[in-house]
């Protein structure tokens, strides 16, 4: 008897949009495109945050999204640092400056193991011990050695190989947790080569290429926790290269194949090495990998170019997916009429406005109010009275101005927007100008303005009031005592950061502060210090950009980003902005940079930038038929 | 091969460099001056793509020399209207806390 399926075939789902959410695998008929479609996944890097330390040499771990390096050379460090996925933040240093070390773990429990720290094939037999926050001495290697591969966890690892001095050796200990114990299960080739040239876990591990003492070589050997047995070879020799995932499918990436960095891409099936049609565009060797990444989805990091030779910052991350990821960049957006600079800022990068400012050197201080669409900007209706250095917050049709100077008037009135005019608000219990302010106009925090001109600042407060859409009461102080300081978030989800303290030019600063409606609470400092800058997005999605530091005036492009817990790398800004105070509101991949002055040329600068943040699109794949 | 090419063409406003330009090529820009109007200078990416958007935004190609040249220009305008931008009586700080800091060099990669 004929079956249903015989009859009329498999069912294909019939949809006007992709399956959400979709799975690897999904087939379905696309009616709007007329098309069979399919999550197909597609092999392909793509370029991730940068490195603050550029290195070789280092210890890698973790995932693409939560990545760690450390240690590393040229010249010899013990530098930290964190991935989120997007950029990278500085951690405590390891006790031991290193590089040519083995690697295991996570970015929350990571193992760093011999290594060289001289500089001439020295034998380190320290290991350490990575919790998140800092590294802890732990128990030495039975073989110091340099240039040894690891794999596996902090409580469960291998150190494979490597060399003792320029001897390449097959050894391989195991570590439990507490101690480090020779296997007695030798390699079966003899080869040091770098940290990042094993994967896998301590009884299923996959050693890889390396360096025999005489030449590179394409030997792959697999353990099962007992012993090495050969495996099919790289098709091409190669040592000091990046590798992430198990021993049943493996990346390997770029390395030191012959003179030069190479950028080929070895996939590995469990059973042969076949060469990936995505390669990876920065050729180099010595990189550290996420070794904690399964293969389809790891990240390499730093390393250095044979040919200049340089040491690099540059990340790449691999992708085996359906989705088609799209980096965050600036983008110009439209020209703004006047030259402003130091207003206040609110709204989105399609909904916006700035008002007030300095419009130099004629008229000077202005009641301006510009609003964006998106596109271009016009004119809004004036403040009542012209203001520099007031702090703004909220969307387009309900922003508040607060404070200001009107030199040598400080200013208390506080403004509310509602896309057309301007209305007064509750005052401020006192005048001041650099505020930091967060949330909307019915519940907003402000903080940290100061009662005086002048760089000296000596009316620098930490002061903090909080308005209820009607007048303003203090709150608890900030911690630290500044101004010009920046503020995104809401006003019970809030971020202060930035600044300068008072005193001779003032100190500038790198605090951040969060704030939950009641105090304030130190968080881990900003990558750079820096005022006078634009910020948005929320507690645990918020970036800062641009502003002036003790370089000033050539102006900061720098754009980092917070993730709630640590800031980290996020592309820079392609011209200059600082005192511009031009900031929105909302998510990070909706505001706009509008205006102030670009460094040395401080009446010209009427730029919009517009910050898009990554944005990941799961992409059907046609089906042909032939 | 050089690292980065120079050229000179005016910001225009709303995608004039777009998400995907920058995605593409490292780009920079900086406000010139020819002795006679500003000029936006700009530092490319020395790629096809970079090379490609300098093209069809009818740039005009510069040296290093030339597009420093024009960048330090108007830095040297900026730091003469600082220096003439005064206010009877005020100090030193006050003039600092009104129009900012005196410009200062710029040196482009």
């Amino acid at each position: 008897m004929s079956t249903y399926t015989e009859l009329k075939g498999l069912k294909v789902k019939y949809l006007a949009a992709n399956p959400d959410p979709g799975t690897a695998g999904d087939v379905w008929y696309d009616s709007a495109a007329f098309a069979l479609k399919a999550f197909v996944g597609r092999k392909a890097w793509s370029s991730g945050g940068n490195l603050n330390n550029a290195r070789f040499g280092a210890g890698g771990a973790g995932t693409q999204t939560a990545g760690l390096i450390f240690g590393g050379d040229s010249p010899n460090v013990a530098h930290s640092e964190e991935y989120n996925g997007a950029g990278w933040s500085e951690g405590n240093n390891l006790n031991t400056a290193r590089h040519f070390m083995g690697n295991a773990g996570t970015q929350t429990a990571a193992l760093a193991f011999g290594g060289e720290a001289g500089g001439s094939n020295d034998n380190q037999d320290e290991s350490e011990t990575y919790n998140g926050t800092s590294w802890t001495e732990g128990p030495n290697l039975s073989q110091g050695r340099n240039r040894l591969s690891g794999c596996g966890t902090s409580t469960a690892a291998l150190g494979i190989g490597g060399q003792v001095s320029t001897t390449a050796t097959t050894e391989t200990e195991v570590y439990d947790g507490s101690s480090w114990t020779d296997t007695g299960h030798a390699l079966n080739t003899a080869r040091g080569g770098n940290s990042s040239t094993a994967t896998g876990t301590s009884t299923s591990a996959l050693m890889v290429g390396g360096w025999t003492g005489t030449a590179n070589t394409a030997n792959s050997e697999e353990y099962n926790g007992s012993s090495w047995t050969e495996g099919n070879n790289l098709n091409t020799a190669r040592r000091a290269f990046g590798i992430f995932g198990s021993q049943t499918a493996a990346i390997g990436a770029g390395g030191y194949a012959s003179t030069d960095g190479s950028t080929a891409v070895e996939e590995y099936d469990g059973t042969s090495w076949a060469t990936s049609p995505a390669s990876i565009s920065s050729g180099r060797s010595g990189m550290a990998a996420a070794t904690s990444s399964p293969s389809i989805k790891g990240m390499v990091t730093g390393g250095i170019n044979e040919n200049t030779p340089a040491t690099l910052t540059v990340t790449e991350e691999y992708n085996n997916s359906f989705e088609v990821i799209t980096a965050s960049t600036w983008a110009a957006g439209g020209t703004v009429p006047t030259t402003l600079r130091g207003g206040g800022g609110a709204g989105t990068k399609t909904a916006g406005a700035i008002f007030g400012g300095n419009q130099s050197p004629s008229p000077g201080n202005v009641a301006t109010t510009l609003e964006y669409d998106g596109s271009s900007w016009t004119s809004g209706g004036n403040l009542p009275a012209v203001i520099v250095n007031n702090s703004g917050t909220g969307t387009l049709t309900a922003a508040l101005s607060i404070g200001g100077v009107n030199h040598p008037t400080m200013i208390d009135a506080t403004n509310e927007y509602d896309g057309s005019s301007w209305t007064d608000a509750g005052d401020l219990p006192t005048a001041q100008q650099g505020m930091a302010s967060v949330g909307t106009t019915s519940a907003a925090a402000a903080a940290c303005g100061t009662t005086t001109t002048g760089p000296a600042a000596p009316g620098t407060t930490n002061t903090s009031y909080n308005y209820d859409g009607s007048s303003w009461t203090a709150g608890n102080a900030a911690n630290t005592t500044g101004t010009a300081r920046s503020g995104f978030g809401t006003s019970t989800a809030g971020v202060m950061v930035g600044g300068y303290t008072p005193g001779g030019g003032g100190a500038y600063l790198d605090d951040t502060e969060e704030y939950n409606g009641t105090s304030w609470t130190s968080g881990n400092d900003d990558l750079l210090v820096r005022s006078g800058f634009g910020a948005a997005g929320t507690l645990t999605n918020g970036i800062a950009y641009g502003g002036e530091d003790p370089g000033w005036p050539t102006g900061l492009l720098t754009t980092t980003g917070y993730d709630g817990t640590n800031w980290s790398t996020r592309p820079s800004l392609t011209t200059q902005h600082h005192s511009s105070g031009y900031s929105g509101a909302g998510s990070t991949d909706n505001f706009y940079a509008g205006g102030g002055p670009s460094g040395g040329t401080p009446d010209n600068a009427t730029t919009t930038e517009e910050f898009s943040g990554d944005v990941a699109v799961e992409t059907g794949s046609t089906i042909d038929f032939d | 091969m050089a690292i980065f090419i120079y050229g000179t063409v005016n910001n225009t406003g709303k995608n004039f460099f777009t998400h995907e330009d920058r995605r593409n090529f490292f780009l920079r820009g900086y406000t010139g001056h020819d002795g006679s109007n500003y000029v936006d200078t700009w530092v490319i990416g020395n790629n096809e793509k970079g090379a490609l958007w300098l093209a069809e935004k009818n740039g005009t190609e510069k040296t290093k020399s030339e597009a420093q040249t024009l960048v330090s220009a108007a830095v040297t305008l900026a730091q003469t209207a600082w220096t003439n931008n005064n206010v009877d009586g005020e100090s030193a700080d006050e003039k600092v806390a009104r129009i900012g800091s005196k410009p200062g060099a710029i040196t482009i990669p």
